[in-house]
């Protein structure tokens, strides 16, 4: 039962990802940096495609990739395998979310970009 | 009081010059020759005691047999962590790496007095810390004049041809594919394994005194090696005390286009070979027998896997040496497997007729006996005779002890490819590698239960999975189940389907290209007589000539040729004063003469010879010579077996 990545983006004109975050330790070494943009790249695709509002499971490539679009635009998505529980994902999201609207200003979310160092 | 240097290397007074194995060789016989250069008269030799550990053994045995030992006066050789007894009044010559443990034993064996004098030699640089180890230890147990020298021999590799070398046989675990592909390992882990490639790579370069231009694709272990080996070289041309490379410049490597190349690639940019069956010679006993450095391994009786359980106990095996004295294994090595056969039978009948002469000889010599006139003008003649038929004599022994070996080796090989049908394994994965149309289906090989082994099917399976025609995931799930049933362990099958997710793949179309198979319909002598070799049954492959993916990479770089895989390759060149950008490869217009080949993750004899092969194909077209090196030399049940491991892992 493994969780790959957890996303936080804004769905904007365009979507944009806020902060993330990864255990890809089950990843051979040199497989990690392709992994993770294929995440990160995955992650914006869904968001973009997601209604606001909704939440949804998508399976792709033998992950799992569960979003949710909230209805002030702030999204999560979760990768994951398909041992994880849905319901604790889905819960999960929408704590995390939660949590990060306490802790960043709302008005930030639209121009805040996640910077990336290598 | 000690001091480390490396050693001088002689520089070759010959125009082509000596390749990595030839200058190892001479290194460790000037090692064994108490650092000095050996005379050209070779007078009687000072006796001495050699010891090592074991990778200073798997690197001493392909080069010098025991014989050779001896002709250079080493009476006694032994393994570091072994017991030993004393041996006063004889100098002793260390080969062995600068671990703690090792510099322990020796300052052990210092203290214990074990012998007249010590000549140590690190087969890779000592680092300053252990030097001080090292130290400390002897000078507590007042031995410090007992140390002559202390060499950094800078020969952490193994060469097992002019053209083949390799970096480790025992300890192979810590750099073999599964270690650098497994999940779950920490930067440190890496970067020590990373490291102790490099080192290796940096002694062939120190070895040759010639420092390479470095190309490597990006974004995996090649990448990684290839970086820390410009910097390595890199620091090592910039640091004033160092003169590793400084003898040989003046001849070779002022100019880049005398200075060999060095490609250094990843193993998934191709695993299928890694499980190809094959259909040479040497290749095939790596595949099917045991052969290690350059030694094979055959069981004497039934070489079939399906022997009666009570039969195994009774096997006796036997070990050759396939060594570089051995001309017909020099001239059959990279022959298909037929014509191996013929020419084993062909050296069997020629070694009879030359018998048959002899025996005649003496049986004449016998019958003149009784006339004496004759007997007389005879003599003369008889006598040279006789004389050319002695000395002839150990030379026909040799050659039987060599044509019996073949013999042996070549029916057990033989044996195995008619119980596996090896070379329907063979045909049909040519085809699939060349993406030719198939004649039978895949899965009616896979449910044969008469055609090899579950191994067997589970590589053309995988290789059907990596280069033929696409398959959707419920087919791959049905091929599992079939293999399932056949008793095959499916986890490689796992590996691969994961690896294909996220692996970048470039086994486009073009990847494979050429190769496929002519079956010639006639036997010839082989059916005829009566040969030991009855091949009945056994297609007469004959394979056309192709280039495997590592072989078309080279021959890209080497000939500066446009390629759309090899030109986001990445360029060092640890001679020039500032790092450049290594995205921009300046405009050499001159093609390479000369390149080394590393594959980090493991390598096999198929991709070798196909270099081999591809070598041959360009004489006199410039391309001189062509070095193959691998972090270990691996067979396909033993890859197969590190893909079992990866798949079990994911679970």
């Amino acid at each position: 039962m493994k969780l790959y990545a957890f996303t936080i983006l804004y769905k904007g004109v365009k979507v944009s990802t806020l902060k993330a975050g990864y255990d890809l330790s089950s990843f051979g070494y040199f497989q990690r940096n392709s992994v993770n943009e294929f995440m990160r790249f995955t992650s914006q695709i869904i968001v973009e495609r997601t209604l606001v509002g909704s939440r949804a499971s998508v399976k792709e490539q033998g992950y799992l990739c569960h979003v949710y679009v909230r209805a002030d635009n702030l999204s999560g998505v979760i990768i994951s395998d398909h041992e994880y529980p849905q319901r604790v994902c889905f819960t999960l999201l929408n704590q995390v979310l939660d949590d990060f609207t306490n802790k960043v200003p709302a008005n930030t979310w639209q121009t805040a970009e996640e910077k990336i160092s290598k | 009081m000690c001091h480390v240097t490396a050693t001088l290397r002689t520089s070759s007074a010959t125009n082509m010059a000596a390749s990595a194995r030839e200058k190892q060789s001479a290194a460790l016989k000037q090692m064994l020759n108490f650092g000095q250069v050996p005379a050209k008269q070779s007078a009687e030799p000072t006796w001495k005691i050699l010891i090592y550990d074991r990778f200073g053994q798997d690197i001493i045995a392909p080069l010098l047999s025991q014989k050779d030992l001896r002709d250079l006066g080493v009476t006694l050789h032994l393994l570091l962590h072994s017991d030993r007894d004393s041996v006063p009044d004889v100098p002793a010559i260390y080969f062995v790496m600068p671990t703690e443990e090792n510099i322990h034993r020796i300052c052990q064996d210092c203290q214990d007095q074990l012998y007249e004098s010590f000549y140590l030699n690190f087969i890779s640089a000592i680092s300053r810390q252990r030097l001080e180890e090292l130290a400390g230890g002897v000078l507590q147990s007042n031995a410090v004049a007992n140390i002559s020298k202390v060499y950094d021999q800078y020969l952490n590799f193994i060469s097992l041809e002019d053209d083949l070398l390799l970096l480790r046989q025992q300890g192979r675990d810590a750099v073999s594919y599964y270690a650098i592909n497994r999940g779950d390992v920490k930067d440190t882990e890496m970067e020590q394994i990373m490291d102790m490639i490099v080192d290796s790579l940096f002694s062939v370069f120190v070895t040759l005194g010639n420092v390479p231009v470095i190309r490597c694709p990006r974004g995996n272990a090649a990448e990684m090696v290839a970086e820390k080996l410009d910097k390595k070289l890199r620091e090592n041309l910039r640091d004033a005390r160092s003169s590793l490379f400084a003898a040989e410049s003046l001849q070779s490597g002022q100019f880049s286009f005398q200075r060999p190349l060095l490609v250094i690639l990843d193993r998934n940019l191709d695993l299928a070979t890694m499980l190809h069956h094959t259909w040479t010679y040497q290749a095939l006993g790596h595949d099917v027998l045991d052969l290690q450095l350059n030694r094979i391994t055959v069981e004497e009786g039934a070489a079939t896997p399906s022997g009666h359980a009570g039969a195994k106990t009774n096997r006796k095996k036997k070990i050759y040496d396939l060594g570089q004295h051995d001309k017909f294994w020099a001239a059959q090595k990279a022959s298909p497997f037929p014509a191996v056969a013929e020419a084993v039978q062909e050296a069997l009948d020629s070694y009879r007729a030359s018998e048959d002469e002899v025996k005649h000889l003496k049986h004449a010599m016998g019958l003149e006996g009784d006339e004496e006139d004759q007997a007389i003008s005879m003599l003369s003649d008889t006598t040279a005779k006789l004389t050319s038929a002695v000395h002839s004599l150990p030379e026909l022994l040799e050659q039987k002890r060599v044509i019996d070996m073949h013999t042996t080796i070549a029916t057990a090989i033989l044996d195995h490819i008619k119980e596996r049908k090896l070379d329907v394994y063979f045909e049909m994965e040519e085809k699939l590698m060349s993406r030719s149309q198939l004649d039978k289906s895949l899965m009616d090989i896979i449910t044969n239960p008469e055609a090899g082994s579950a191994e067997d099917k589970m590589r053309l399976f995988l290789i059907a999975l990596l280069c033929g025609q696409p398959m959707t995931e419920a087919e791959i799930d049905q091929y599992a189940m079939t293999l399932q049933e056949t008793d095959c362990d499916i986890a490689p099958l796992n590996y691969i389907r994961k690896w294909r997710a996220y692996a970048k793949i470039s086994a486009a179309p073009s990847t494979y290209t050429g190769g496929g198979t002519k079956t010639v319909s006639m036997f010839s002598k082989l059916m005829a007589d009566s040969s030991k070799f009855v091949m009945e049954g056994v297609k007469n492959l004959v394979v056309k000539k192709h280039k495997l993916p590592v072989t078309r990479i080279v021959d890209a770089l080497m000939e500066m040729k446009p390629n759309d895989e090899t030109d986001d390759y990445r360029y060092f060149d640890p001679k020039m004063l500032r790092a450049s950008d290594s995205s921009s490869v300046p405009r050499n217009k001159q093609p390479y003469q000369e390149a080394f080949v590393f594959m980090v993750g493991g390598g096999n004899y198929i991709e070798y010879q196909n270099l081999v092969d591809y070598v041959k194909s360009r004489v006199g077209m410039g391309t001189k010579r062509i070095t193959y090196g691998c972090t270990d030399l691996q067979n396909a049940s033993q890859f197969l077996m590190q893909f079992g491991h990866l798949g079990k892992e994911s679970h």
